[in-house]
């Protein structure tokens, strides 16, 4: 067969002004790719930011005209960091993250090694499983606090029915924490489920079957094998519900309102009283921004506790 | 001989009793777990079907005559369908744009060498960490001054941001999985790079594209905060229709049931449907870092 | 000439991975670029692909600069390492996407596919999609896409790297007797030099960016100008013998006879390039070596090492007064231990500067 395609030759071209443009093409191509994105970026998030930053500076208060509007300097700030109420919530927050997160993280632990078996109707299950975090939060909210009415609600109902007694649930400063924490760890463990399912799934065999003829038995082989090798994927889960358990607000806002007395005042709660109820916003702002600066740093010191920068570098070679 | 027969159907009668055994525990296990996650949703449900007698009533009834009224009530003097509405166009729009953008600046990560890629890739992913409450007070203020207040127009911009980052995140891993070579077959076999990334690229995109898709829907779909701040007759959302369903005169809870339904319906049945594309999506980021 | 680099050089930020690479290469001819990993050979196929952009330095196809024009206007095809196969498209689909991507119609480009199919030998596995193929037949189908458009110039990418053994040695062949009968001017990236030996017109062996020497296979074997590619070539690879240039007419080296032995053409070679005192190397390929195991013979003296008894061959390892050296002969009672006599064939003897 000869050389030359004959009836189908392709165009070809010699290097034309738009074949030099092409260098300097390739080189802008991925800014070109990347500028929207940028763009809603700055405008929509970063610009806030900084707007917030500079009015956290003023003590900006359109409620109340008679007070300083204008700059006052670092007072925000001082003010906060003296503001018992807003330490108490800071440390609400912590408190109820740290045990929102260790539970549905065993929790969810839990279900993934238990639904990982191959039984039939375990995938049908499995999706139902999913449904407390697609249900909108304002809805699970009015759901549990329907059913947690002291004298009305459902709960109390079946826990009479099995004799035990019934609880203040939301009524009580004692025990509105630990409520508030059951709704958050129902609707969020699935998510934590599926996560590490999905790792679990992902592990190879053979260092299993090697436990296995090493003589570990089954806790030996989760403590030492199957905890080790999902570490990885158990740090990001961790630090995704981190994040979004400190900023919890709907559910909150809509079961207890904050209280009763405070009980449950979160960081979030607190801020939508500060600033749309009292509508002190120059102070709002500095608080918003401690709270900001307050979850980099966790996360950050989570970060270096896990090595985790260090496994996503091993992961992509470098 | 004789010895042998006699221990081999002894042990393997031992190991099936272990294997029953092991299986009617996980099944039971499997119940107990679905009771608990699965009663308040059944229980928001059924209440969305009680008269207001049945909701408040106690003992709790748990056989009941099924009516309407709740659903009629959201929609006729709620206005239900205007929620509706802003929340599917307001939302959709937001998706879209998330999709198309982020998947735009996930090519750019994925396919090309750029300076300081890094630290673009953990900028687009630091606007997750950002406690909403952060912006709220400058977007309200912005909002009122540019006379975008109770307008749909903010509430896009904050959705898109919103989804942006875990579009980039999801959809760069993805990218990655499609090998190189296949993409630069096709810029030899003849294509353009518009039309490399239309004929070959996109169609091998499109469960990790449909699993991102649903997920950041649902989260812009149940959106509270920003919606209740910047929103009041006009542009008002679903969840906040839901809330206001609240109201401390007369609470109706069957009707805050039935709005809690009404909402929830759409995420269930798209998340049931996209399933199997779902858990790769989710996952991808976290298994493959 | 049908493909023409000119000084081209290639960086990665500080990483020069291509270093002034000049070549011409020839209408029709199967040119091999051949280097361990990393040597910048892949680089350099993917310059002339178009799929990088040289640093510097111009690249011609049949006398057009393309230095930066798109793949797709360069009218040339590429196979490579891993197929490049469209996961999402038929066997069929794949080999027609070039035809189908130029507007070609339906009716011509199934004509075409089909002829290029049979050709290729899976003509019955159109309809079937990339994933249910073996590693043989996705290579296949990779070939009939590259050949269905009747390129000028094929570029591979070490498409056989990943097939085993035994398949690899039948698809050598195959390859080199289809190119060759139609004519396409071939560039073929590998390290494996006994495919290169086995396949090209000319290799060009390249190392650390630069181009080390180009040539005709035997050429380069017989006679290799530096001391990586006397190594590279071959299997065990050639013995370098250290020595140091005495006078103009003797070597001085631990090994005198084989020293000796270096015909007075080769130290005239040399001559011009080395002073009284500078070091080289005597290169030698163990299937020159003659081992006598007649101790009064005439020739070096070594000791039997090590024997690798191979079926045709045998690998004999020894042990001199300069070091290790490898000898292969034919069947021999040579034994671990023996005193042996070690001589060359004269005019395999070769002179590498070190």
């Amino acid at each position: 067969m000869a050389i030359a395609g004959g009836e189908l030759a392709v165009p070809v071209r010699a290097n034309g002004p738009t074949d030099r443009a092409r260098r300097i093409g390739a080189r802008s191509a991925p800014w070109v790719l990347l500028g929207p994105t940028l763009c809603v970026l700055t405008l929509v998030g970063f610009y806030p930011l900084v707007y917030s930053l500079y009015t956290s500076f003023t003590g900006y208060r359109p409620t109340q005209p008679t007070k300083e509007q204008g700059y006052v300097g670092l007072e925000n700030f001082a003010r906060a960091l003296t503001d018992g109420q807003f330490g108490a919530a800071l440390q609400l927050t912590l408190i109820f993250t740290a045990v929102s997160v260790v539970m549905s993280l065993c929790l969810g632990l839990a279900l993934a090694i238990l639904f990982n078996k191959r039984l039939p109707g375990f995938p049908f299950i499995r999706s139902l499983l999913m449904l407390p975090m697609l249900i909108t939060p304002i809805s699970v909210g009015i759901t549990w606090r329907i059913m947690m009415m002291p004298d009305y609600g459902v709960l109390n109902y079946l826990l009479r029915l099995i004799g035990l007694d019934p609880w203040r649930w939301t009524g009580s400063t004692s025990t509105a924490l630990a409520s508030v924490l059951l709704v958050d760890v129902w609707q969020w463990t699935p998510f934590m489920f599926i996560i590490l399912l999905a790792g679990l799934r992902a592990l190879p065999k053979s260092p299993f079957e090697a436990a296995a003829i090493d003589g570990a038995g089954p806790i030996r082989t989760f403590w030492l094998v199957t905890v080790p090798m999902l570490k990885p994927v158990i740090v990001i889960a961790v630090l995704l519900r981190m994040i979004d358990a400190f900023r919890t607000y709907d559910t909150i806002q809509i079961v207890t309102r904050g209280g009763p007395n405070l009980a449950t005042d979160v960081v979030s709660v607190y801020l939508q009283r500060l600033n749309f109820r009292f509508f002190d916003l120059g102070y709002g702002s500095a608080v918003s921004w401690l709270v900001l600066l307050a979850i980099l740093a966790l996360v950050l010191v989570f970060v270096k506790l896990t090595g985790f920068m260090r496994d996503i570098a091993d992961k992509e070679g470098r | 001989m004789r010895d042998n027969q006699m221990f081999r159907p002894t042990i393997h009668r031992s190991r099936e009793q272990r294997r029953i055994f092991e299986t009617a525990a996980a099944y039971f296990l499997a119940f107990l777990v679905i009771c608990f996650f699965l009663f308040p949703v059944l229980w928001m449900t059924t209440s969305s079907f009680k008269a207001d007698i049945d909701v408040a009533a106690y003992p709790p009834t748990f056989v009941f005559s099924p009516t309407m009224e709740n659903f009629v009530e959201l929609f006729v003097d709620l206005r239900a369908a205007d929620a509706l509405i802003n929340s599917c166009v307001i939302v959709g729009l937001a998706t879209c744009l998330a999709m198309i953008f982020g998947t735009m600046a996930a090519f750019a990560l994925a396919r090309y060498d750029i300076k300081g890629k890094n630290f673009l890739a953990f900028e687009i992913l630091s606007v997750r960490m950002l406690p909403p409450i952060v912006s709220v007070i400058p977007l309200f203020i912005i909002a009122r001054k540019l006379g975008l207040f109770d307008t749909p127009w903010l509430l896009i911009a904050i959705y898109t941001l919103n989804g942006l980052p875990f579009v980039v995140w999801v959809m760069r891993v993805f990218i990655q999985e499609i090998p190189k070579s296949i993409e630069e077959a096709a810029l030899i076999d003849g294509c353009s790079r518009y039309g490399c990334f239309a004929r070959v690229t996109l169609p091998l995109l499109l469960p990790g594209l449909a699993a991102t898709m649903v997920i950041i829907f649902m989260f812009a779909w149940n959106e509270y905060l920003f919606a209740s701040i910047l929103t009041s007759a006009d542009a008002k959302t679903l969840p906040i229709l839901a809330a206001n369903a609240l109201k401390p005169k007369a609470i109706s809870w069957g009707l805050a049931s039935a709005a809690g339904v009404v909402m929830s319906l759409p995420v269930v049945v798209l998340v049931l449907l996209m399933q199997r594309f779902l858990v790769r999506g989710l996952t991808f980021g976290a298994v493959k870092g | 000439m049908s493909v023409d680099l000119t000084h081209v050089s290639k960086s990665f930020g500080s990483f020069l991975a291509v270093n002034d690479v000049s070549l011409s290469i020839e209408d029709g001819e199967f040119f091999v670029l051949l280097g361990p990993s990393g040597c910048g050979k892949t680089t350099t196929l993917r310059m002339i692909a178009g799929l990088e952009l040289p640093s510097t330095g111009q690249i011609r196809i049949h006398g057009r600069d393309v230095t930066y024009t798109e793949p797709r206007h360069r009218d040339i095809a590429m196979a490579f390492q891993d197929y490049g196969l469209y996961p999402h498209l038929t066997v069929a689909n794949n080999i027609g996407f070039p035809l189908r991507v130029r507007g070609v119609d339906r009716r011509q480009r199934a004509a075409k596919v089909a002829e290029t199919a049979e050709r290729l030998g899976i003509g019955q596995l159109l309809h079937r999609k990339p994933s249910q193929l073996s590693g043989g037949e996705r290579q296949r189908v990779s070939l009939a896409r590259a050949l269905v458009r009747n390129p000028r110039v094929f570029l591979m990418d070490e498409p056989l790297s990943n097939l085993d053994a035994k398949l690899r040695a039948v698809m050598r062949t195959e390859i080199k007797k289809l190119v060759s009968s139609m004519g396409i001017t071939t560039i073929y990236v590998t390290h494996d030099q006994i495919e290169a030996m086995a396949m090209a017109d000319r290799i060009a062996v390249m190392s650390c960016g630069n181009l080390a020497q180009v040539g005709a296979p035997l050429d380069i074997y017989d006679r290799p100008n530096t001391r990586f590619v006397a190594e590279f070539m071959g299997s065990p690879p050639m013995n370098l013998i250290e020595a140091k240039v005495d006078t103009e007419r003797t070597l001085d080296c631990p090994l005198a006879y084989l020293a000796k032995s270096v015909p007075d053409s080769e130290r005239a070679r040399l001559n011009g390039t080395l002073a009284t005192g500078a070091a080289v190397s005597i290169g030698i390929r163990p299937e020159h070596l003659i081992v006598d195991p007649n101790v009064e013979a005439e020739g070096d003296v070594a000791a039997v090492e090590f024997v690798e008894a191979l079926g045709q061959l045998t690998n004999i390892y020894l042990s001199t007064e300069a070091g290790p050296i490898v000898a292969v002969a034919d069947r021999t009672d040579v034994k671990v231990g023996n005193a042996v006599r070690v001589r060359a064939l004269r005019e395999r003897l070769r002179l590498i500067p070190s």
